[in-house]
């Protein structure tokens, strides 16, 4: 068993190995570190991100332009997408992560898709036996039936010609 | 004397001809079955009715066969013919098997045979109505 599928199995039953509570931990400083980082970008001047723009004015060509970070700049984003994929490292059953408009982290269920796929194949191969059995059976009371109605015709065939004779046997016993 | 047995295997030319005889088997079979009631109940309980429905022939110069007897010989000898009857009729009235032209023409024509012996008729005189209202008013009495 792997450490992720420990720390999956874990999850699912409420307790969590030590390395899951890292990972978790992990999880939890990146995501406050990401938003202290946008925090004090925006209080203070610190922390700011800078781009060089063609200045209007002056005599300079370019000039400096510093604004506080966003959660679309790439270090708070990089912080952000760790944080996420080691979520995803904690639970399993997660199939996506999004924050609207800034990320989507998806994980491709192969092993669900796989299951999907051979539980899918299995009813097909159910189905398919239930049909064929259901036409053997069917056949077989086509036969019965179809066995039985010559049967009896035959049977009425063999009694009709023995009226006029058993007539003339039941009325002879009376006498 | 009896019908001319049918060509058995030969289909009903339209299902208003199955129809009636899908008919004439069902009145057929009431009769039948007043019959073998008439035969289960004791002599003594026939009233004069059910004993006139029956002839009395006898040997020369013998005793006459009481009908109660004539009626217990009758279920032994036509028992295959009973049965094949019921069971025709039971496919049809229940619907579970298919019951084809020649079983219904044969049980037709087995169970007028049958009516008729019982009553000491000719087959073409035991009419399928006939036979059921005349049993079946007898049993009941």
């Amino acid at each position: 068993m792997t450490d992720g599928d420990q720390g999956a199995a874990h999850a699912k039953t409420g307790r969590m190995s030590g390395s899951a509570k890292v990972r978790l931990n992990i999880t939890i400083v990146l995501v406050l570190g990401s938003l202290a980082l946008v925090w004090v970008s925006f209080l203070t001047p610190y922390l700011h991100t800078c781009d060089d723009q063609v200045a209007r004015v002056g005599r300079l060509a370019l000039v400096q332009s510093c604004r506080p970070l966003s959660v679309t700049d790439p270090p708070v984003l990089a912080m952000l997408i760790a944080a996420g994929l080691l979520l995803f490292s904690l639970f399993p059953d997660l199939s996506a992560l999004e924050i609207f408009g800034v990320f989507r982290l998806e994980r491709q269920l192969k092993e669900q898709a796989e299951e999907q796929e051979k539980r899918h194949g299995d009813t097909m191969d159910a189905i398919h036996r239930l049909e064929v059995s259901q036409k053997v059976s069917q056949q077989l009371q086509v036969n019965v039936v179809a066995e039985k109605t010559a049967e009896t015709a035959a049977r009425v065939g063999e009694l009709a010609a023995l009226q006029d004779e058993k007539r003339e046997h039941f009325e002879s016993d009376a006498s | 004397m009896s019908l001319t047995p049918p060509d058995l295997g030969k289909p009903y030319s339209t299902e208003a001809d199955r129809a009636d005889a899908r008919e004439a088997l069902l009145l057929y079979w009431v009769a039948i079955e007043s019959l073998i009631k008439l035969a289960k109940q004791p002599a003594s309980q026939w009233s004069d009715q059910q004993k006139s429905l029956f002839p009395s022939p006898s040997a020369q110069g013998g005793p006459p066969e009481p009908p109660d007897r004539r009626l217990q010989r009758w279920l032994d000898i036509y028992s295959d013919e009973i049965n094949l009857v019921r069971d025709v009729r039971s496919r049809l009235v229940h619907g579970g098997t298919l019951v084809t032209d020649p079983e219904l023409r044969g049980a037709v024509y087995l169970a007028r045979h049958v009516v008729s012996s019982a009553m000491g008729v000719l087959p073409s005189q035991a009419e399928p109505v006939w036979a059921r209202n005349t049993l079946a008013q007898a049993a009941a009495s």
